[in-house]
């Protein structure tokens, strides 16, 4: 039940203070050049007048594109007039295992589009304290549960310093999930389409979902009708958001994203990884079906929290491929809810995931440092260089600095992995609890 | 279950308030163009004055040159004929982004010219490149007419080889060519094939023997040091493979500008008789096609000096600012946006 108290108080704001300033921080001293200076291309290109996929640089669906728009517009009054520079310096790095340094953003561009993630996570969190809070008595929980997430690891990192727009599909995610669950489907619809059109990755949640409104609505045949509703909602927003394409004749290009997944790739076993990757969606996506039909079979009495636990293992078991660290942000807020609410079991995954998504976040090293180096007095650029060609040499064998940063990634998956082992062991006692019940009966 | 209905106001709020966004940024994305700009410029008494506007916050640079004579091309034709062959190397495109085809470059390469003020472009085919080019040398001079042809190999209608071919002409009489993708004139194109050309095509089109054969020698890692014009032009392309050697460019005058390795510059224009033939270093690239666009906007050609170079930020409003610049041909070249242009203009300055 409600805690009866607003969501701010003494304790939530120190976190939201000490998550802001941590990104603040992170986020002057590291950026990932190579998508920040994406977003700086894609805002050039809609001021020169080439929307979103006229002049090559963007290449997702549009709703980011729409929403870098919007920060433009609020941000560069402020002064942000300098996007980035060809730096001389760093171009003896794009030899080396590094990634491509590209045209070096300024930190002050960076800040800008990253404050809009800022405000972003602190909008999941607030839908995460929202959601324990109404689950729970009293409020230590709900706070407890805006902490983990405002203070998550890799979402500061997936956001400070890849500068990556994962937490914006996660709060469209989230929203979705609670308007379902409050029975609001034409709008729920709505922001799952705006999910998916930003990372597609929480489509493979329309089975589960679609699957809570049917049972929950069961007795009163208003299911059909509501998940109509959101259907309708997700095409609604979907015409919207792609109507200039199709007047422009840029709609393959505006999903070319999602399609060039699945297409053939290049290199020596370019058709191999297409035919994977094309064999590992089809597993995942049965995967998310039959997640789909057990909650449609679900005898739980408590059916939003056998959604929320399904969501969450349909992510975890999404991202057994592939798993970049900004992937993990559509992750943490279902898992945190989960640990918080359900089991503390949970903690296991959270620390491995907090331990070793942001390291492999970092895993490309000094090149984070570029923005830093060329555009403060804070560190040389020729110095960041130094430290980049650093994170090339060879420490023994084959083994760089940047390799061990890389094998964090094994951390990541045990995480994914202890994520679904736990969920499993979880079900398997309650149900042979409920069993017990019955039989006793 | 989640409780009761005063909660959800809040997240209602939240998703209305969310999608109002997506909305006005759909708005803002196509109603915002290069129109939002403006620039102008005049000299007198070796004074440049100039005007910038702006309705967001951008850095301005204004780029002085003296041109020498040379005249700045307000015509470009692009050369694209898919019943010829065509020779260049296949680049990978980052995921989900366009293959980089000689099609989607021109294509990217018109709008990139748009916004900085280069409008009059043609596209031709083979026997309409040979047409072109004929009336304008018939007309006495080819001078402020540009071809950019990124075919890998010229087609067999104005070239084959030979020192009387239509394209050495063409050049010969003011002409323009700016070319990238393969060696230029090692081959010429037919519509059964490529062409390997036996002669000395180096000497051809630019005067010696100094174009970078060395495939191997690809990536720059320096600025060139001839002049500031990398910088001044915020230049990217930092590739020489098929690029040319400016020290080896003899009896000609010859400009090399970008970036440097080997001796190789990333672009380097040689005068050809009245005209100007143009090497932009490297396989197909974004930053090469954005050199390209900026060099032809520009007007910079073989004779040219860079002047001066004013650079400033403007923000919502109009920023005006004087340059001192003394030559006898002297053209400026306005551009918002440094390394990420949104608005170019070129001003021909000259009895100022």
């Amino acid at each position: 039940m409600r805690s009866g108290n607003g969501f701010l108080c003494l304790y939530t704001a120190i976190v939201i203070i000490v998550g802001l300033a941590a990104r603040i921080v992170l986020g002057v001293l590291f950026t990932y050049p190579d998508d920040v200076q994406s977003w700086a291309l894609t805002i050039a290109n809609i001021e020169a007048g080439g929307g979103l996929y006229d002049l090559g640089g963007y290449n997702y669906a549009p709703i980011w594109g729409y929403l870098l728009a919007v920060i433009d517009l609020i941000g560069e009054p402020f002064g942000v007039s300098d996007f980035g520079a060809r730096l001389v310096e760093v171009l003896v790095v794009e030899n080396g295992d590094s990634v491509a340094v590209t045209i070096v953003p300024s930190v002050a561009l960076a800040m800008m589009v990253k404050a809009g993630l800022f405000i972003s996570d602190l909008a999941v969190s607030y839908l995460v304290w929202r959601i324990v809070d109404e689950r729970t008595e009293g409020r230590r929980k709900a706070d407890l549960a805006f902490a983990l997430s405002f203070l998550c690891t890799f979402v500061i990192t997936a956001s400070s310093c890849q500068g990556m727009f994962d937490t914006v599909g996660t709060l469209f995610t989230l929203l979705a999930v609670m308007l379902i669950m409050k029975d609001r489907c034409f709008l729920g619809g709505m922001c799952f389409s705006a999910a998916v059109l930003l990372k597609v990755f929480p489509g493979f949640l329309v089975f589960i979902l679609a699957a809570y409104i049917l049972l929950k609505h069961r007795y009163d045949g208003t299911g059909a009708r509501r998940v109509l509703e959101a259907v309708l909602g997700g095409g609604v927003l979907t015409a919207i958001v792609f109507v200039p394409q199709v007047f422009e004749g840029t709609l393959y290009e505006s999903i070319s994203f999602i399609v060039s997944r699945t297409s053939t790739m290049g290199g020596d076993y370019g058709a191999l990884l297409s035919i994977a990757t094309v064999v590992l969606y089809a597993v995942i996506s049965i995967a998310s079906i039959y997640l789909g039909h057990r909650m449609y079979m679900s005898q739980r009495g408590d059916l939003d929290g056998h959604m929320l636990s399904l969501v969450m293992l349909c992510i975890a078991v999404v991202f057994l491929f592939p798993a970049n660290a900004q992937y993990l942000v559509l992750l943490a807020p279902f898992l945190v809810i989960q640990y918080v609410t359900e089991d503390e079991r949970y903690r296991l995954p959270l620390i491995l995931l907090m331990v070793g998504v942001p390291v492999f976040a970092m895993s490309s090293g000094a090149v984070n440092m570029m923005s830093l180096g060329g555009f403060t007095d804070l560190i040389g650029i020729d110095t960041v260089v130094s430290m980049v060609e650093w994170f090339d040499t060879e420490l023994f064998w084959v083994v760089t600095p940047m390799t061990v940063l890389k094998a964090f990634w094994i951390l990541e998956y045990a995480g994914i992995i202890a994520t679904i082992v736990i969920r499993r062991r979880i079900s398997v006692e309650r149900n042979g609890a409920l069993r017990q019940g019955i039989s006793a009966n | 279950m989640l409780s009761e209905k005063r909660s959800d106001k809040a997240v209602v709020a939240m998703a209305v308030a969310l999608l109002a966004v997506i909305l006005v940024g759909e708005v803002v994305v196509y109603t915002s163009d290069y129109t939002d700009y403006s620039a102008s410029a005049s000299a007198e008494d070796g004074v440049i004055t100039y005007t910038v506007s702006a309705d967001g916050s951008k850095s301005y640079s204004v780029v002085v040159s003296d041109s020498n004579g040379y005249e700045k091309v307000t015509r470009l034709y692009l050369y694209y004929d898919e019943s010829y062959a065509s020779d260049v190397e296949d680049v990978e495109a980052d995921v989900g982004a366009p293959a980089l085809t000689q099609s989607y470059y021109l294509k990217q390469l018109v709008q990139l010219l748009e916004y900085r003020g280069v409008t009059d472009v043609t596209y031709v085919d083979a026997q309409e490149l040979a047409e072109v080019l004929s009336a304008s040398v018939a007309a006495g001079s080819s001078a402020g007419i540009g071809l950019v042809c990124l075919n890998g190999a010229l087609p067999d209608t104005v070239y084959t080889g030979n020192a009387g071919d239509l394209i050495l002409t063409w050049l010969e009489s003011g002409g323009s060519l700016y070319w990238a993708g393969n060696t230029i004139g090692s081959e010429y194109a037919t519509t059964e094939g490529v062409v390997a050309v036996e002669g000395d095509y180096q000497t051809l089109f630019l005067g010696s023997d100094c174009l970078n054969t060395d495939e191997t020698l690809t990536r720059a890692y320096e600025e060139y040091s001839g002049n500031a014009y990398r910088s001044a032009l915020s230049l990217s392309n930092n590739n020489v493979k098929y690029g040319v050697s400016p020290s080896m460019v003899t009896s000609r005058a010859c400009l090399a500008l970008g970036y440097q390795n080997g001796g190789y510059a990333s672009i380097v224009a040689v005068q050809c008789g009245s005209g100007a033939v143009f090497v932009f270093g490297g396989d197909y690239s974004d930053y090469q096609r954005y050199d390209m666009a900026q060099v032809i906007a520009a007007g910079i050609g073989p004779q040219s000096e860079l002047v001066a170079v004013d650079t400033g930020t403007v923000t919502r409003g109009s920023v005006s600012g004087t340059v001192e610049a003394t030559g006898s041909d002297l053209t400026a070249y306005i551009y918002l946006g440094g390394y990420y242009p949104v608005y170019g203009k070129h001003f021909d300055l000259r009895g100022g």
